[in-house]
Order: structure tokens, then C-alpha cells, then sequence
């Protein structure tokens, strides 16, 4: 059963993860641990809606504790996804202005945006209700105009300044 | 906004391609890795259900039980509307007990085991036995334990002298529910083998982390948890 998960959900799960996580190596690292954490502690799913939400919401929270690691270690995340991996390329700013979201807004953009989930079904995947993942899309993509606009030099949007 | 531009740069992250191979291969070390030890000599045990009973007879008497201020299994498997499970924890068999171990904060607390065939619900098997584990975890200084806080915590059984194919049978056949009431955390583990290993000691280890390194095997096959090893860890003997 675990072969058959980790095929077929490991893509999406290092996507997801990505939207927290700058490194690409920490996200595959955040997604194994849900892996392994399976395998220790194997959950009953009740169908494969229930696998797919516990995968998604044990995958935020692993990319959400490696963030947190870094940033308690005073390291700005940007150094730490350096010495952890190679950088996402610079010129990918949307991806950077979503990471620089507050953690609620990142995921429900990227379940709507990149996988085309409803509101509704991104409410029963996080267990929210529908109306809040609604208020999350827009005023997630009210902050992330905001990023954009105020933080495109820093985003590579922009030449730099001189 | 552009979010063709957010769905290319997503396309364009750079995975290892070898990841999924990578980490099956982890996955497969995780179950029996840890496992691998020389042949023991094994140690016969008359049927461990039986054990069970006879020991908790021995110094539980169904008043005393009745006293404590947790949930019975029957009640835990009631609660997770397992109906089949709660009728075999109330029937004569089932073997129900209070051990405790102090793990880190926590005290856990091993209720009681009940086997039988096609009890589940929630997870249905009518072709095979499965022994169904009861136990209650509360805090030590009596605050709410809540279910996040479990996260890291695993459930583990083991047999004495259990070589790799064993270990990876057990690892891979136990599932678990677990629910949150009163400020205690429930856990109810569902697991299909141990009846077939009755002529050995069997074990039950709750701890944190991710493999079952903190546990050492002696020559004669029984388990200990390594005196180095500082985490939460406790080892309950079923029989």
C-alpha cells in the first residue's frame, strides 16, 4: 500500500510542500518524514478522500516544522534553503510572493490555482468549511497583489535597484 | 496576477528523479532495517492471550477495574462506533488490565486486548483474526493531553526473537484510531498476527520517533529498550 502511495502522491505532496519550503531537497525531505510517519503509525483511511486530505494536511504541517527550524535557528529561510539545496530560479517571483504568505493563504492557493480544486473540496481536503477557504483565496490574493507590488525588487520581478 | 506564471514555475521545480525510488527503498529499510539481528534462540510461552488473563486475574478484579476514571475498551470502542469490537472486549475473553508506564510526561496506560474475526467497520476483515489494543494516555499533572500532541508518538508490537520477515509482517499489518475526550487520548490499534505468535513473549512499545531503534534484543530473543536511549519510550509485555 505505502508503494502505491508514495507513487501516487509524491508529486503533488513536494509540490504542496514547495509552497512553504524555498528548497526543493527540504521539501522532498518534509515529504518523506510523512512517509515514514505512515509506515510508523499507519492511520485507517476511510476512503481515498481521507488518505489524500491526512496526506496533505501531515505534509503542511512537516514543511511548516522545517520552516520553523530555520527560522528559530536565525537563519532568514533564503540562507537556510541554501545550504540546505540549490534555489528555485530567480526569476520564478509569483512562487516566492506565495511563500511570503502567511502559511494559511499559500496552501489553498496552491489547491486552487495549480490543482484546480473547488473551495469546497479544498474545505473537506483541510477541514475547513468552504466559506472560509473562499475568504483565504481572496484575501490571499489581495496580499499577494500587495507583495507584488511592494516587493518586486526583492522578488527578481524587477531589475535591481541601483 | 498571472497564475500560468505560478503554475510554470511550480512545473519547473527541480526534483531528485529519483525520489519515489529513493524513497520506497527507505520505506522498505525503515520496516525490517532496524530489525536485523542473528537467529535467537526462541522462547515457547503457552498462548499469550491466556498469559494475559491469568496474570491481570491474578491482581484485577472487575470492581477494581471498574474504578478507574478512564473509558473501558468496550467504551473507547463504542466511542468509535466499533460495535463488533466493543462486544468482544465485554465478552469473557477479552483481557482487560491497567499497566502503566511513565512515558516522558505522560502516563499510558494499557487497557485491555480482544481478538476476533470480521469485528471491525471500520476496517473489515472477515477472513482473518485481529487482536484489538486499548490504551488511554493522560498527562501527569492532569492537564488535557490533545490529540497533536500524539503526532509524534508511535505504537509498535514486536515477538520475542522476531526476525526481518516478522518484524516487517507486524509493521505492516497494524493500523490505529485514535480520539481525544476529558483530557485523555485513546488509542485503539487494530493488528492481525499476534495470535500466531503465541508461543512467544509478545510486546507492546509506545514511544517517539520514527523507527524501532531504541529497543535492543537479548540472546534469548526478548526485548528491552536500550539503556542509552533518553526519548519517551516504554515496552509493555503482553505475555
Amino acid at each position: 500500500m505505502i508503494e502505491r502511495i508514495v507513487t501516487e502522491y509524491s508529486p503533488m505532496l513536494l509540490r504542496l510542500a514547495c509552497t512553504r519550503l524555498s528548497s526543493p531537497a527540504d521539501a522532498e525531505d518534509a515529504v518523506q518524514e510523512v512517509f515514514l510517519r505512515l509506515i510508523s503509525s499507519p492511520v485507517v483511511f476511510r476512503d481515498a478522500e481521507h488518505e489524500k486530505a491526512w496526506l496533505i494536511r501531515a505534509t503542511l504541517h512537516r514543511a511548516g516544522d522545517i520552516r520553523r527550524r530555520a527560522e528559530r535557528k536565525n537563519l532568514p529561510l533564503e540562507d537556510a534553503a541554501e545550504i540546505a539545496g540549490p534555489e528555485l530560479p530567480e526569476t520564478d517571483y509569483m512562487l516566492k510572493a506565495v511563500r511570503l504568505l502567511p502559511k494559511k493563504y499559500g496552501a489553498v492557493l496552491y489547491l486552487h490555482y495549480y490543482e484546480g480544486y473547488s473551495a469546497k473540496e479544498i474545505g473537506k481536503l483541510l477541514g475547513l468549511p468552504a466559506s472560509t477557504v473562499g475568504t483565504r483565496l481572496a484575501r490571499g490574493r489581495e496580499r499577494l497583489r500587495k507583495i507584488l507590488k511592494e516587493d518586486a525588487y526583492e522578488l527578481g520581478k524587477l531589475p535591481a535597484r541601483h | 496576477m498571472n497564475w500560468e506564471n505560478y503554475r510554470h514555475a511550480i512545473d519547473s521545480i527541480s526534483f531528485s528523479a529519483d525520489f519515489q525510488d529513493r524513497t520506497k527503498a527507505l520505506l522498505r529499510r525503515t520496516v525490517c532495517g532496524e530489525q536485523k539481528k542473528e537467529k535467537y534462540a526462541m522462547k515457547h510461552k503457552k498462548f499469550w492471550r491466556a498469559a494475559v488473563a491469568a496474570a491481570c486475574a491474578a491482581v484485577l478484579t472487575v470492581s477494581a477495574y471498574a474504578a478507574v476514571r478512564w473509558l473501558t475498551p468496550a467504551q473507547v470502542a463504542d466511542y468509535l462506533e466499533e460495535p463488533g469490537i466493543a462486544e468482544a472486549f465485554s465478552k469473557e475473553d477479552a483481557v482487560l488490565m491497567d499497566e502503566t508506564r511513565d512515558v516522558g510526561e505522560y502516563k499510558v496506560h494499557l487497557l485491555g486486548t480482544a481478538s476476533g474475526q470480521g469485528l471491525s467497520v471500520l476496517n473489515p476483515d472477515t477472513e482473518r483474526s485481529h487482536t484489538y489494543v486499548v490504551l488511554a494516555v493522560e498527562r501527569h499533572d492532569g492537564s488535557p493531553v490533545t490529540m497533536d500532541e500524539m503526532t509524534n508518538y508511535q505504537l509498535l508490537p514486536m515477538v520475542a526473537g522476531q526476525d526481518d520477515n516478522i518484524a516487517a509482517e507486524l509493521f505492516n499489518q497494524r493500523s490505529v484510531t485514535y480520539f481525544e475526550l476529558d483530557g485523555m487520548v485513546y488509542w485503539l490499534w487494530d493488528m492481525e498476527t499476534l495470535e500466531k505468535y503465541a508461543d512467544r513473549t509478545a510486546y507492546l512499545a509506545f514511544y517517539q520517533g520514527i523507527a524501532p531503534s531504541m529497543f535492543t534484543m537479548a540472546e534469548d530473543g526478548s526485548f528491552s529498550v536500550r539503556e542509552d536511549y533518553t526519548d519517551p519510550c516504554a515496552l509493555f509485555t503482553l505475555s
